[in-house]
Order: C-alpha cells, then sequence, then structure tokens
C-alpha cells in the first residue's frame, strides 16, 4: 500500500512539474509541429517555419514540437494527442507525418489543417489530388531539385567527368525516383553512374571507399541519412582528391567543395506563409497550391576546391560571394 | 480519448501475445520480431489480391516465413537464435525492400469500419492465444522457456516446439504490421523501428502489473494497455519526447529491479527478465 502510494505521489509530482513548464500566456493560435526525428534539416525547417510567424506576429503564436524519434508508434500517438488538443493547425515536416496525420484526422473526422514541408513528390503518395488544389485539409511545400540543371553546371565546372558515384540511402521516400532521373541524366551525358545505397550514416565510409579511385564526383542528394554523416565522404575525398558535391547548405560549413541547394530554413518559411493564409486570411488549405522553395543556388568553397580538385576559374567575380 | 486509447491497443494485440509466446514463454531472445513485423506489412500490402480475408492471411503467412527462417537457422543450421534473429533481421529488410521497390507505398483505404476490423481480429487472436495456452503446444513452450533441455533429456525432439513457437509469435507480428499500416494508410520501411523494445517494456509492465507465474494471456494484454496509457500520459504532460526512449528503459529497469526484490529466484533463471 505504502508502495501505491509513493508512486502515485511520484506521478502526480512529475504531472504538476511537467504542467507547470509547460504553462504559458494564452495565445491567439496553437501550431502543433510534428517532426519524424532529430535531425539538423529538420530542426531548421521547423526554425524556418516559427522564425517567420513570429517575427510577422510576435506573441500570438504557440508552438509545441511533437517529436517522434524515428518510432512511428510513437508518432501515432502524437498525432492522437494532437487530434485531441485544442492545436489550430499541424506542421507535419516531412512524407512520414504528413501522410499518418492525413490518414489519422481523416478516419477521425478531424479538419485541422495540415501545411506539410519537404514532401517529395506528394501526389504520388495520394497526400493531395491535384497540386493546385488538394481537395483536402492539406497544403504545403514538395520538395524538388532540378538533377538536370545541376548536373549540366557541374558538367560546365569540371568537364571530364567520366564517373559519377550516387551516394544515397534507399529506404527513404522519393530517393529511388531521384536516383532514376540522374541515371538518366547522366546516361544522356556520358558519363558512368555508380550508386552505393547506404542505410545508417556509419556505413557510408565503408561502402564508398571502394568506388573513391575510380571516381571524379561524388554526388550526394538531399538525404538525411548521408547528410548526416557527410563528414565521412568529406574526408574520403579529401584523401583522394575527389569532388564532392552536395545538396544541403550545412554541407559546405562540413568540408563539401560544391554544394548546390537552398537553405532548409525556407521550407520552414515557405510553409509558415501558407500556415497564415490560413489562420489569419481565413483561406482553405484546399484553395492553397503546393508549391516548391525557390530554385538552388550553387555554393563552393574556395580552399577545399583544389584539394577536391575542382578548378574555380569557371567562377566570374559575380558568382563568387562571402 | 478512451477510444483513441483502444484503437491504438488494439493494433497491437497481435504482436504483444507473439512477443509473449517467444519472449516470456520461450525466452528466446527472438529480435526477428521487427522483422516479421515489417515483411507481414510489406508482403501484404504488395500482394495483389488485396479483398476480404486475403490481406490478413498474407500479413500472417509473411510473419511466418519470417518465424520459420530464424527458427530453422537456430534448429537446423545450428546457428545461436541472437545471431540467427540478426541474419534473418537483415535478410528480410532487403527483401522488403526489393518487394516495396520504393520507400513509401500508399494503401487503399478500406470500406470496412477500421475499428470494427480491429476489435474482430483482436477477439479472433485472443480466443486463439487463450486456447492454445491450453493446449499441448502452449505447455510445451513453457517447459521450452524453463527448461531449453527438457525435451532433450526425454528423448525427444526441440525442434518442432521452437519452430512452431517462433512461427506463431511471428505470424502475429506480421499481422499486427499489416494492421498498423492498413491504419496509417502507407507502409515504409522504417515502421519496425522501436518495435522489439516497446514488446519488452509491455511485457515487463504486464508482468510486473499481473504477479502471477501461471501462463495468461492477461499479462501481455495489461502490459499493452499499461505501455499505451503510460506513453499517452506522457504525451498529455508535455514530457520531452527528446527523452523518451531513455525513459522508457528507465522504466523497464526500474521495473525489473522492484521484481527482482520480489521474485529473485525466477528473474535468475530468466535471462530476458520478461
Amino acid at each position: 500500500m505504502k508502495k501505491i502510494i509513493l508512486i502515485l505521489c511520484v506521478f502526480g509530482v512529475l504531472f504538476f512539474t511537467f504542467k507547470l513548464s509547460q504553462s504559458s500566456p494564452l495565445k491567439k493560435f496553437n501550431i502543433a509541429i510534428l517532426t519524424p526525428t532529430t535531425h539538423p534539416s529538420l530542426e531548421q525547417i521547423e526554425r524556418g517555419f516559427i522564425d517567420l510567424i513570429i517575427k510577422e506576429y510576435p506573441n500570438e503564436y504557440s508552438f509545441k514540437t511533437f517529436n517522434a524519434l524515428g518510432n512511428k508508434t510513437l508518432m501515432r500517438t502524437e498525432i492522437e494527442e494532437i487530434g485531441r488538443g485544442n492545436y489550430d493547425l499541424v506542421f507535419a515536416i516531412g512524407a512520414g507525418a504528413a501522410q499518418m496525420s492525413k490518414e489519422v484526422f481523416e478516419k477521425k473526422q478531424l479538419m485541422i489543417p495540415i501545411v506539410f514541408s519537404a514532401v517529395p513528390k506528394p501526389l504520388n503518395l495520394n497526400l493531395i489530388a491535384d497540386e493546385k488544389s488538394s481537395q483536402n485539409t492539406l497544403t504545403g511545400v514538395k520538395e524538388v531539385t532540378d538533377f538536370q540543371r545541376e548536373l549540366s553546371i557541374l558538367s560546365r565546372i569540371k568537364p571530364k567527368v567520366n564517373t559519377l558515384t550516387l551516394v544515397y540511402d534507399p529506404t527513404l521516400h522519393g530517393l529511388q525516383e531521384d536516383r532514376k532521373e540522374i541515371e538518366e541524366i547522366v546516361a544522356k551525358m556520358g558519363i558512368t553512374l555508380v550508386c552505393v545505397e547506404v542505410f545508417k550514416s556509419n556505413e557510408i565510409l565503408a561502402k564508398s571507399s571502394p568506388f573513391i579511385e575510380k571516381t571524379d564526383v561524388v554526388l550526394v542528394i538531399k538525404d538525411n541519412t548521408v547528410v548526416s554523416g557527410v563528414d565521412a565522404l568529406v574526408k574520403l575525398c579529401d584523401r583522394h582528391h575527389k569532388l564532392l558535391m552536395a545538396s544541403e547548405l550545412d554541407s559546405v560549413d562540413k568540408g563539401a567543395a560544391l554544394v548546390f541547394g537552398v537553405s532548409e530554413t525556407i521550407y520552414g518559411s515557405e510553409a509558415a506563409k501558407k500556415a497564415l493564409l490560413i489562420l489569419e486570411n481565413g483561406v482553405l488549405p484546399r484553395d492553397i497550391p503546393i508549391t516548391s522553395p525557390p530554385p538552388e543556388e550553387f555554393y563552393f568553397r574556395a580552399d577545399k576546391a583544389r584539394l577536391q580538385a575542382l578548378g574555380i576559374e569557371f567562377f566570374s567575380k559575380e558568382d563568387i560571394r562571402d | 480519448m478512451i477510444e483513441s486509447l483502444l484503437h491504438q491497443i488494439l493494433l497491437y494485440v497481435p504482436l504483444i501475445l507473439g512477443a509473449y509466446f517467444s519472449l516470456s514463454l520461450m525466452k528466446v531472445p527472438d529480435l526477428s520480431l521487427e522483422s516479421a513485423y515489417l515483411f507481414g506489412a510489406v508482403f501484404s500490402a504488395t500482394f495483389p489480391c488485396q479483398q476480404g480475408v486475403t490481406p490478413f492471411l498474407i500479413a500472417l503467412l509473411g510473419g511466418a516465413v519470417v518465424g520459420l527462417t530464424s527458427s530453422m537457422l537456430n534448429k537446423i543450421g545450428n546457428i545461436p537464435f541472437l545471431l540467427a534473429a540478426i541474419l534473418t533481421n537483415g535478410l528480410f529488410h532487403g527483401i522488403s525492400q526489393i518487394l516495396l521497390g520504393k520507400a513509401m507505398f500508399s494503401l487503399s483505404a478500406t470500406t470496412q469500419s477500421e475499428f470494427f476490423i480491429l476489435c474482430v481480429v483482436s477477439i479472433v487472436v485472443l480466443l486463439v492465444g487463450f486456447f492454445l495456452l491450453k493446449s499441448h503446444l502452449g505447455y510445451s513452450l513453457a517447459i521450452y522457456g524453463n527448461n531449453p533441455h527438457f525435451f532433450k533429456q526425454h528423448a525427444v525432439s526441440d525442434r518442432y516446439v521452437v519452430i512452431g513457437g517462433i512461427v506463431i509469435a511471428n505470424s502475429l507480428a506480421g499481422l499486427s504490421g499489416y494492421l498498423f499500416c492498413l491504419s496509417n494508410g502507407f507502409v515504409d520501411l522504417t515502421i519496425g523501428f522501436g518495435i522489439i523494445l516497446l514488446c519488452i517494456t509491455a511485457l515487463v509492465l504486464g508482468r510486473a502489473i499481473v504477479r502471477t507465474n501461471k501462463q495468461t494471456i492477461l499479462c501481455p494484454i495489461t502490459g499493452v494497455c499499461a505501455y499505451f496509457v503510460l506513453q499517452d500520459f506522457l504525451v498529455r504532460t508535455g514530457f520531452s519526447l527528446k527523452y523518451f526512449n531513455a525513459f522508457q528503459a528507465l522504466l523497464v529497469l526500474g521495473t525489473l529491479i522492484l521484481l527482482r526484490k520480489k521474485q529473485s529466484q525466477t528473474l535468475l533463471a530468466d535471462h530476458l527478465g520478461v
């Protein structure tokens, strides 16, 4: 009996501690942010979303982040809790979060608007009926990369590319399709594509090493698994003087000589604009078209260029910014 | 709130019953439950016929194939069970990937009420589980768990007991995987992550609540209910979910320590503690 009372007391204390830590002044709108796991890119998207809304409407919005820690069971519980809670909008980051939120809310006949971001090919997932009008409670920002442009610029910067090695995680949504697209483009350019499939960040070094000698460029696309372990590829490329071309801007800081992409925060801020349209202007999600972020830009690191066999004489002064 | 909790619990009834058979009764480190959960879902979702009970049977079959592989690697290939389960996990993750062809696969919506389907499946599974535990096979599973050498000492092959038990456990996991994907509207390759920890936590909780040495389906069912009530409580109270896995591990540890004081003899003989 004493133990039961003790356990109840502990839970009671925990409950009130959490409640107190949670208590915040009443806000005009409550937004739930659903993120599938902890990852720098996802955190940037979340930051971009929150920052834009706070900038536009300070002190009017409250945000609560639900992190599923890569666990779909936990994600389901969180979505159920969001459904029960007093949320005006859900910001779902990634395909899994968006898809599960949509299914659960539809089954429960909840009309909470869902704004998604960083979802490649949302039409293929049946998330939306059409990119112009979703025909449901969803809208958002899709993830696209202009591989044609990326690879044609690469061929101009580094004309003698015979072999391109793509390191990617095939289990991530949309990357198999990206691979096929890249395959078709490089085939037309007469470049041999070598694909290295990795499933975890710690596999990158071991799986990429055997191919590095025979490759000219190592390509990393928008891939959370590889981006997490891009340092391993940087070391490998530095050691063998091969060009590393990435698609996530933070990779420049980590040592990739060349990066083609947009800041992840843009995915968040673009989604925030749609959220504000829904909450402030009363526009229905179905009336807000699905958009993609602005076109990617090239970034390069002059100090890494020589190390990774990239000539910077192709860049004009206008191209070079700090 | 109760309905949504019940909904989630029903999704995991087959899985937890399967885990009870392999982890609790047979006391084998059956990590292949994770790949059975995934493969059952993938096999069923990609199967051409999606009419009637076919997808449910296919999910059971998918899980059974995984169980058959790991148990045969152990019993016929003489590979230690833990290693056999790890190898099976790797193998079926690859096969699931080939079958799926992409990272995510959307499922078509069911015409029947999902809650009704879950109730029917759970009742059937619980009835089967109840009668199985009262059968010779059920007792054999428990005997194997208490003393793996029992059958050999009586000049009886334990091969069929192990294979039968693991196949049943994994087929139930496969069914649960399919139910989960059906409920979420999609199947992806990461649905199995964290499943083993869920099973162990639920079984430890069940064992802490239902203090009995008898084999009963009450233990896993109470455990899975306690697990989801606790998870829901944490999500509701605003517990920082960044530390959810750590909390889960601490909970298992705390419960085991409490149990150890009460049942030190049993736990010493039980390497999994579930």
